[in-house]
C-alpha cells in the first residue's frame, strides 16, 4: 500500500507491501531511517530545524520539527524490534531560494540538525540529496529499504 | 507571431471571472450599497450562496458563531472577509486544474494561492501592521497568469529550467528571456481582462520585483513577494520551478522580518492551509 506522509508527519512499516511517500520537500527535510535485517522503516517530512519556536506545538505535532520529530520516530522503530546500530539514514530535501541572503536559509538548518541528531546517535547516513532550489519526492520500499527520489521530472535512487 | 504575442493572444481565451461574481463585487465596492443589496445580490445565485456559507463557517474566516444566513456573514465577518470569500470560490474552480507546463499536479496552485493568501496575512499579524484587505486577494490572484502559461500555450519548462540552471536565473526571469514574458505580467494582462482594479492588479504585475511597484503598493507586494516564497520552502505549489525564485532584500529590511517571524509563520501556515483545502473540497464550493 501506498502511505502518504503529509508535512510535519511521520509513518512507520514492517508491512513489506508498504511504500512511504512524501512528496513536495522544499526546504523541508525528508529522513528515511531503516533496518535492513528486520525490514523495519520509517519516513518523516519536518518542516523546521528546532521546537524552541513553538514549544506548545512540538508537543502537539512534535514531526514539525527535526529536534522533536527524528528521536520520536527512531524511538518507534525500536520499539518495532528495530536495532539502532542497523539503521541506515537517507536524506533529502533541504532546498533553499535562490541566493537567499543568509537570512532564513530554512533548508540548510534542516540539514545541519538532522546530522547532527543522527551523528549523537551512532547513526550512519549511507546517502542524501539535500540543497539546491529543486522540489522533491521521496519513497522508502518496506521490503527493501529502496529509496528513491522524484525531482523535476527525473527520478533517481539514494544508494 | 512571436511567443509573447501568441501567449498574450490566448489570454483571451482563459474562461471569463464568474459574472454573478464580479457584479457582487462591484456592489460591495460602491460605497452607498447597504448590506441587505449585497445579501440579495449573492442571493440570486445559489451556487456563490451555498460557497459563501461554507466557507464563512471555515476555520480560517469564522468567528465564534455558526453563520446560517448571508446577511448573518456580512454582519458578523464584514464586507471586506465577504470580498476574499467571494473571490476565493470564485477564482477555486478556475484555478484547480493540473499545470502540466509547470509540471504541478491537480490542486496544487489553488494551494498555492490560497496558502500565499493566508501567509500573508499571518506575516502582516506577526509584523503587526495593518495590512490593506485587499492583501489575502492579492495573494489568491497572485500566480494567475501560471494558468495561461501552464494549461493554455503549455509551455516547454525545459529550456526555461535551463537557461535559469546556467546563467544562476530566477525562474520568472528566464521565463521572460525564452517567451519573452512572465507569468507575472501574464496574470496582470489576464486580471486586466477581467476588469479588475489597479490595487490588485499592480501587486501581481510586480510580485518578483517588489522594488518597482508604485509607492501606494509597496507594503502589500512585499508581503505578498515574501509569503508565496515561505509557500515554496514548505513546498506547496513547487512545480519544476521549485524554490528558484529569489527573496528580494529590500523588501526583507523594509519589513524588517527576522528568522523567527518567519518561523512562527511556517508553524501556523501548513494547518490553516490544509484546513481551508478540505472545506473548499469536501464542501459545495462547485
Amino acid at each position: 500500500m501506498l502511505i502518504t506522509v503529509n508535512i510535519s508527519d511521520m509513518k512507520v512499516s514492517n508491512n513489506p507491501d508498504d511504500i512511504l511517500v512524501t512528496y513536495s520537500l522544499g526546504s523541508c527535510v525528508g529522513v528515511v531511517l531503516y533496518d535492513p535485517l528486520q525490514k523495519i522503516g520509517g519516513l518523516i517530512h519536518c518542516m523546521l530545524p528546532l521546537s524552541k519556536v513553538d514549544p506548545e506545538r512540538a508537543n502537539e505535532t512534535p514531526y514539525m520539527f527535526v529536534d522533536t520529530g527524528l528521536p520520536v520516530m527512531m524511538q518507534t522503530l525500536l520499539n518495532m524490534g528495530a536495532d539502532k546500530k542497523r539503521l541506515i539514514a537517507k536524506v533529502a530535501g533541504g532546498a533553499v531560494l535562490l541566493d537567499d541572503n543568509g537570512m532564513f536559509r530554512i533548508g540548510e538548518r534542516n540539514h545541519i540538525v538532522v546530522r547532527k541528531l543522527l551523528w549523537k546517535n551512532n547513526i550512519l547516513i549511507s546517502s542524501e540529496d539535500v540543497g539546491g532550489t529543486i522540489a522533491r519526492t521521496m519513497y522508502l520500499h518496506i521490503n527493501d529499504g529502496r529509496t528513491i527520489i522524484k525531482s523535476a521530472g527525473k527520478e533517481y535512487e539514494l544508494k | 507571431m512571436s511567443v509573447r504575442d501568441k501567449i498574450v493572444e490566448k489570454i483571451k481565451e482563459v474562461p471569463a471571472f464568474p459574472t454573478n461574481s464580479t457584479r457582487v463585487l462591484n456592489t460591495i465596492n460602491n460605497s452607498d450599497t447597504h448590506i441587505s443589496d449585497i445579501a440579495k445580490e449573492i442571493e440570486t445565485d445559489p451556487t456563490l450562496t451555498a460557497n459563501v456559507l461554507k466557507l464563512a463557517n471555515s476555520a480560517y474566516f469564522a468567528g465564534p458563531k455558526t453563520i446560517s444566513t448571508i446577511r448573518e456573514a456580512i454582519v458578523l465577518l464584514g464586507v471586506n472577509r465577504i470580498q476574499q470569500i467571494i473571490i476565493t470560490s470564485s477564482i477555486f474552480p478556475i484555478a484547480l486544474k493540473p499545470l502540466r507546463g509547470y509540471d504541478l499536479p491537480a490542486g496544487e496552485l489553488i494551494k498555492h494561492l490560497i496558502g500565499t493568501a493566508i501567509a500573508s496575512e499571518l506575516l502582516g499579524k506577526e509584523l503587526q501592521r495593518d495590512l490593506p484587505p485587499y492583501t489575502f486577494t492579492v495573494g489568491l490572484l497572485h500566480d494567475i497568469g501560471k494558468i495561461v502559461l501552464g494549461t493554455f500555450i503549455e509551455i516547454d519548462a525545459e529550456p526555461i529550467i535551463k537557461k535559469a540552471y546556467e546563467e544562476k536565473l530566477s525562474f520568472e526571469r528566464a521565463e521572460k528571456e525564452i517567451l519573452g514574458i512572465d507569468h507575472a505580467e501574464v496574470g496582470a494582462l489576464l486580471m486586466t481582462e477581467w476588469h479588475f482594479p489597479n490595487n490588485l492588479i499592480q501587486p501581481v504585475l510586480f510580485h518578483h520585483e517588489p522594488d518597482k511597484v508604485p509607492q501606494e503598493y509597496q507594503l502589500v507586494t512585499d508581503v505578498v513577494h515574501i509569503a508565496s516564497n515561505l509557500c515554496l520552502e514548505c513546498g506547496i505549489g513547487a512545480g519544476i520551478d521549485g524554490l528558484n525564485y529569489s527573496n528580494n532584500e529590500n523588501s526583507i529590511e523594509r519589513l524588517n522580518i527576522d528568522m523567527r517571524i518567519v518561523e512562527t509563520v511556517l508553524c501556523k501556515l501548513i494547518g490553516e492551509v490544509n484546513n481551508l483545502m478540505e472545506t473548499i473540497k469536501t464542501g459545495e464550493i462547485k
